[in-house]
């Protein structure tokens, strides 16, 4: 069975070359350009297996986007890792607080991304 | 445009604001057309920034498009090498089937000699058999003359006995007439043997010896080469099968640093996000300039009070500590590990 991911970042390159890596791995991907986006799509009835979203984006933040997600019915548990350019422990345990799996800060090697999506995912089966 | 506020600031200090009302007026409308001028330079800088902001992403785009048609053709190769080392062995598979039949037929070529020897043999047999009703079909032709003359004796005794031999003179002439019929068969038969001794020594002759012999000759010297063949076929197949494992090698290394290269674009979030960080403080620092002309020439001109730049540089410093720096950024994008400046690992599970 395909995974599902949700890739959520403002950033038209990293929606490209992250989403790249993880489709050819074999990954079926979505994309949205920020939480709003995100949401949208969840309560749509779009059901990932995992989402992994940015910290800094217009209309809805990463953290606060965790928070919703945590929130909603049927994706309390879905697994979500963090992929920003912050690296200060501060945010870190907030993102933690807020009910993320991981923290990954960019830039990222293809090898070190999929190795940690691939730790993550069998969670969700 | 921050070092030329501060001059300008310590400046104004230093001279003070004019004594007199006279020189006020026109040393407020210099400074502050001076501070205007600085922050719309400022602004433009920005909007410049922005514009390569923008056109790094636009060329970063471009390169994930170049790359993801790269991946595709280095795809596309691995799928034709395995096509083409699938039709080798397909053909290997099909000349060795081929091979076999040729080893088969080597051996029935081997026989063939011996094989012939004794068909020979035997037809020397059959030849010797031959010769021996030769000598038979001679007696009977004797015999067949012997009945003629008898049968000639008979007629002549028939005539001396007159009209009492007639009868025998009759039987006389039969047996003339079946002499006569003995003897065409007789001869029909020599005739017979004749062609079968002639076909006997056309076909099994010392001259047939000498072209089966050739014929058994070409027949190996053709096997021979099939057999030589079939070794350079299979020194090519193994030749192209070790050159297909090495382009695959080659074709796999390709491969990841296609996914690497879509990794290191990365790089172009981080450029946009420290421009984005700049413009912000550039543009806090511009209004805090427009200010400052503002408080210049109200009707009562004021110096603007020192250190509005501090928080803002202050934010700014935050702003940066708390993101991956640009070396940080490179050394993770060239791949190598974390250097010791990082705060906290790169990757965490909670």
């Amino acid at each position: 069975m395909t995974r599902k991911i949700l890739l959520v970042d403002d950033s038209t390159t990293i929606l490209m070359g992250v989403g790249d890596i993880l489709a050819r791995a074999g990954y079926a991907v979505e994309t949205a350009g920020d939480g709003v986006q995100a949401m949208t799509k969840l309560r749509g009835g779009y059901k990932p297996d995992l989402i992994v979203t940015d910290v800094n984006m217009p209309q809805m933040d990463g953290l606060t986007l965790i928070k919703e997600v945590r929130k909603a019915p049927g994706l309390r548990f879905t697994p979500v890792l963090v992929l920003t350019t912050e690296s200060q422990q501060a945010k870190r345990d907030e993102a933690r607080a807020s009910g993320a799996t991981g923290w990954i800060v960019k830039p990222v090697s293809a090898q070190d991304l999929l190795k940690t999506v691939g730790h993550v995912l069998p969670l969700a089966a | 445009m921050l070092s030329w506020l501060q001059r300008m600031v310590r400046w104004c200090r230093r001279a003070g604001p004019p004594t007199t009302p006279a020189a006020q007026a026109p040393w407020c409308a210099g400074v502050a057309e001076f501070l205007h001028d600085s922050a719309e330079a400022g602004r433009a800088i920005d909007q410049e920034l922005g514009e390569i902001s923008a056109f790094t992403e636009g060329s970063a785009v471009a390169i994930l498009e170049r790359v993801r048609r790269l991946d595709s053709t280095a795809g596309k190769l691995v799928e034709y090498l395995g096509r083409t080392e699938e039709q080798g062995d397909h053909m290997q598979a099909e000349l060795q089937a081929s091979t076999e039949v040729i080893a088969e037929i080597s051996a029935f070529i081997g026989r063939l000699p011996q094989q012939m020897r004794e068909e020979r043999a035997q037809m020397q047999g059959l030849l010797q058999h031959v010769l021996g009703l030769d000598q038979a079909l001679a007696r009977v032709n004797g015999f067949g003359r012997q009945i003629h003359l008898l049968s000639i004796n008979a007629a002549i005794e028939a005539a001396r006995a007159g009209e009492r031999g007639r009868g025998f003179a009759v039987i006389a002439a039969e047996v003339r007439k079946l002499s006569e019929e003995s003897d065409v068969v007789v001869r029909t038969i020599a005739r017979e043997i004749a062609e079968v001794r002639e076909a006997v020594a056309k076909g099994f002759g010392d001259r047939r010896d000498e072209q089966d012999a050739q014929h058994v000759a070409d027949a190996q010297r053709l096997l021979q080469s099939v057999d030589r063949l079939s070794h350079v076929n299979e020194d090519m197949r193994q030749f192209y099968s070790t050159e297909i494992r090495i382009v695959s090698q080659y074709n796999q290394m390709l491969s990841g640093e296609i996914v690497e290269l879509m990794g290191s674009i990365q790089y172009q979030d981080i450029v946009r996000q420290k421009v984005e960080r700049y413009c912000a403080t550039s543009a806090a620092l511009q209004e805090i300039a427009r200010n400052a002309a503002r408080q210049l020439l109200a009707p009562e001109p004021t110096l603007p009070p020192p250190g509005q730049h501090q928080p803002v540089l202050a934010a700014y410093a935050l702003g940066e500590a708390q993101h991956v720096t640009a070396e940080q950024a490179a050394h993770q994008t060239r791949g190598a590990a974390p250097t010791a400046a990082s705060a906290a690992p790169a990757i965490e599970l909670f």
